[in-house]
């Protein structure tokens, strides 16, 4: 018998959830799982940033920031996959559209973030201010000289290192498959709009100057309807049952090498 | 009358099946033209051997697989198209699937009482001491018969209109099968109001805690009975009869035969009777010597399964 009095938990006991409510439920788990690797990230910014500055230009900050999004993509992405939970997620009265989205303003939200945090740290000089109080360093002086249009590239690179792993992320069938999300979306995000780039070059050279701009735009473009293919194809996927025992999911590992391929694109294109 | 309902109105349905056809793409048919309904508060156990299509049909009332043809509605509504308010109706617990083992139950709570209206966390705290279960340990580094039990205890206490479970004690030892099934019992006892569809191939587990049970086998239902009138009403008969008699020409009354054999004079089988009264007519006839004895539902399965087969290699 559903005796009211004995239904506690909820100061709306009864009365359906708002969207709101859902949203900010889905949020709380999706940082709750993901603190562990928000943590680490902090970490890293802290070292990297400041007590060993290496992150010394803005374009340092972009790639070290695309690293990081890739990672949380892929594992925001795949987060159902790695624990054998879709069937109970895609089951519960928060829709698919719900998951995909939280999922995904939740890890754009903090990549962005985190690349606004470098930048300011950068732009404020906070790494040679605090050796500063400790010692002469003759430390290198950081160069965050960001124009307003390289600012934007680095979002759109920023975006696109996000949705391209995580719509492979959503779409993964088994933890090896979520391992490797990283990599495979990085590749689909990237390699088209670099082919189509290289074939108008091909077919009407254009001066490299222009290159980036090109390439921004195709990338832009290509990121914001790969978002919508993954959400649909998110939105029709059986769920997949992945056995926890196969595959692997590493995320140093992940970090190793989304961060070197990283860095060899961005050594490439510069 | 009242307020223009008729009085006699069938409630709808709490999960209803029609004419449901699904194959995988090997192309062996699962499915085929599937029919059943749960009421309101009806506790209903989809039997069947592995294979035959009960966790697909789970699925697919789930929303989980698109049907071949056919529909699969629970509170009248596709589950797949359902809003939130609907889907909050509803509570599932999958045999393949886990729930979020990077989280301890009490982190659960929280999570999903911000998603179902009528969650009661008192009601899970109750579950999980009955179980045996800690509330403060992840529940990927619980066992996995914990973890089952931790899923059964989540779904009870969203407290949904329609429970939806999949195999839910097969995996367990079976003290701890035992353990859970009654306690499941006990709770849905409680309440009352609350349609449960759970899927198992294990029929000691249906004879605890069903009302009705549908054997689902060559991808329909083959059988479907209320407990109480298939225990009261289903008997194994064994008729030995005069030499070059048989149990028709002797017009002995047994019309609803589940399965039935003949070997020399003696002719045997399962029986459905209309009533008590059938049983004991039979009994006091002086012309055959017959005898009925109780079957169990495994019995009755079994049979009625060995007798489909047969059919279907002729």
């Amino acid at each position: 018998m559903n005796n009211p009095t004995s239904i506690t938990g909820s100061t709306r006991a009864g009365i359906h959830p708002l969207p709101q409510e859902v949203w900010a439920a889905l949020l709380w788990r999706e940082w709750r799982m993901q603190r562990a690797l928000l943590s680490s990230a902090a970490g890293f910014f802290l070292l990297l940033y400041l007590v060993f500055p290496i992150i010394l230009t803005g374009t340092h900050a972009i790639a070290a920031t695309c690293v990081l999004s890739a990672i949380l993509a892929a594992r925001l992405g795949a987060s159902d996959v790695v624990e054998n939970s879709e069937g109970f997620a895609f089951t519960l009265p928060a829709r698919r559209t719900d998951f995909f989205f939280v999922r995904s303003a939740f890890g754009l939200g903090v990549s962005l973030s985190f690349l606004g945090a470098g930048l300011l740290v950068l732009r404020w000089e906070l790494a040679p201010a605090l050796w500063g109080l400790l010692v002469e360093t003759g430390l290198t002086e950081a160069d965050p000289r960001l124009t307003p249009y390289s600012l934007s590239s680095g979002v759109v690179f920023v975006a696109a290192s996000f949705v391209g792993p995580f719509v492979a992320g959503t779409l993964a069938r088994s933890r090896m498959q979520a391992s490797l999300a990283w990599l495979a979306g990085l590749g689909l995000v990237g390699v088209p709009p670099w082919a189509v780039l290289m074939i108008l070059q091909l077919l009407e050279p254009f001066p490299k100057e222009t290159l980036i701009g090109r390439l921004m735009l195709l990338l832009l473009t290509h990121t914001i309807a790969l978002a919508s293919v993954g959400w649909w194809l998110y939105m029709s996927k059986p769920p997949a049952s992945a056995d926890n025992r196969e595959g692997w999911s590493s995320l140093p590992l992940m970090v190793a090498a989304a961060g070197c391929v990283i860095m060899i694109f961005l050594l490439i294109l510069t | 009358m009242k307020n223009g309902i008729s009085n006699h109105t069938r409630p709808t349905p709490a999960i209803e099946v029609r004419e449901l056809t699904h194959q995988f793409r090997q192309g062996r048919p699962v499915l085929n033209g599937l029919s059943f309904s749960i009421d309101p508060g009806a506790v209903y156990g989809l039997a069947g051997p592995n294979g035959a299509g009960k966790t697909t049909t789970l699925r697919i009332l789930l929303g989980l697989l698109r049907p071949g043809a056919g529909t699969a509605r629970v509170l009248g509504s596709d589950f797949r198209r359902a809003d939130r308010v609907n889907r909050a109706r509803v509570a599932y617990v999958a045999q393949e699937h886990e729930v979020y083992g990077g989280m301890t139950a009490g982190e659960l709570s929280r999570f999903l009482r911000s998603l179902y209206p009528r969650w009661d966390h008192d009601y899970l705290i109750k579950l999980c001491q009955r179980f045996g279960l800690p509330t403060d340990r992840q529940l990927g580094r619980l066992s996995g018969g914990q973890r089952r039990e931790a899923a059964i205890a989540l779904a009870l206490a969203a407290r949904t209109e329609v429970l939806i479970m999949d195999e839910p004690a097969s995996s367990l030892d079976p003290l701890a099968r035992r353990k859970l099934l009654r306690e499941l019992g006990e709770a849905l006892a409680e309440r009352g109001e609350t349609a449960v569809l759970f899927s198992t191939h294990i029929m000691s587990d249906l004879e605890r805690i069903a009302g009705r049970v549908g054997l689902l086998t060559g991808g329909k239902i083959a059988l479907e009975e209320d407990l109480d009138a298939l225990h009261a009403q289903t008997r194994r008969v064994q008729v030995i009869l005069p030499d070059g008699g048989s149990s028709r020409d002797l017009e002995i009354d047994l019309p609803n035969r589940l399965s039935w054999k003949k070997e020399g004079n003696i002719e045997s089988g399962l029986v459905r009777f209309p009533s008590e009264d059938a049983i004991e007519k039979l009994v006091r006839r002086t012309d055959v010597r017959a005898a009925v004895f109780p079957v169990s539902l495994e019995d009755v399965v079994v049979e009625v399964l060995e007798t489909q087969d047969k059919e279907t290699r002729e």
